[in-house]
């Protein structure tokens, strides 16, 4: 019982000890420091968006080339493919003599 | 200078008016967040983290709560934030620890220093703030911002965006929780 007061008593003793805190005064130059850090934010987030912004155009001149290249390789091919079919028509053609009207009835 | 005028100030990019508001609020700032963190250096971060936090959303302030009203909880939101982030960086450090080749705690925090306590008080208010870190988040808010800042608990309701009825109960909580662990400290050390 008498230790139980004690360590209520002890307990509303070290909770007063708030009460006694005194407000502390601020560092003069605290306005200069924030703006320093606001300024390097700044500077920071420039620099992120100026990466951003490059790397964007990197991916959109890969992406351009990606196209063109596709583009011509699939128009030359499908030139070349039908080229090719034509010229193999003519061999057949000349090979069984189909180049000329030669039909005699 | 009035409340809206310097917020409309503000928006407007003046340098004048950023530096009366933070000469205006430097002070309830800095001593809200020493409270929270226990260490002069790290309240003075916490302080300019919270002025940048004001310069960067002052043009989403809405005007529904005083602008002191508005600093308070940006403060005590960002003093939360760092004691988390520094709570990580122990857990952390205690596991690096375990695998580096010192056994060395690294970020550990040292002592407790709080420049305005005097000094006969100093033991036991090491004593209460060891007890209320170990508070939940909203008993320690509450109870910090009516023993150190002296605010009323109409305006901790405001600050934390809860009724008053709710306020009276989280610290009436803070009490009993801090008088419990007081009295299990003062057991333990008589044993």
């Amino acid at each position: 019982m008498r230790k139980n007061n004690e360590a209520e008593k002890f307990a509303e003793e070290i909770l007063r000890s708030i009460d006694t805190i005194q407000p502390v005064e601020v560092d003069d130059f605290l306005f200069t420091r924030v703006q320093n850090r606001i300024n390097t934010k700044l500077h920071r987030r420039q620099g992120q968006m100026r990466v951003f912004y490059r790397l964007s155009m990197a991916l959109l001149l890969f992406i351009v080339l990606n196209g063109a290249t596709y583009y011509f390789l699939t128009k030359t091919a499908t030139r070349a493919g039908n080229d090719h079919a034509a010229s193999g028509l003519s061999a057949f053609a000349e090979e069984y003599k189909m180049t000329q009207n030669s039909y005699n009835y | 200078m009035n409340d809206q005028d310097l917020i409309n100030a503000l928006c407007k990019g003046d340098e004048k008016a950023f530096k009366l508001l933070v000469d205006t609020y430097k002070k309830s700032v800095f001593n809200t967040v020493l409270a929270f963190v226990q260490r002069v250096e790290s309240a003075e971060d916490v302080t300019q983290d919270v002025f940048v936090k004001v310069f960067e959303t002052i043009a989403s302030f809405k005007g529904q709560s005083k602008l002191s009203t508005w600093i308070y909880r940006i403060s005590i939101n960002q003093a939360l934030d760092f004691i988390r982030r520094a709570s990580r960086k122990k857990r952390l450090a205690r596991i690096t620890s375990l695998f580096g080749a010192d056994n060395e705690l690294l970020h550990e925090q040292t002592d407790f220093y709080h420049p305005g306590v005097i000094m006969e008080q100093k033991e036991n208010a090491a004593i209460l703030f060891k007890a209320i870190n170990r508070l939940p988040d909203k008993q320690k808010a509450a109870f910090l911002l009516q023993r150190t800042e002296d605010c009323s608990q109409q305006k901790i309701a405001e600050i934390m965006q809860v009724n008053e009825g709710a306020v009276e109960s989280l610290l009436s909580r803070a009490k009993a929780n801090l008088k419990k662990t007081l009295i299990n400290y003062y057991k333990h050390e008589k044993e």
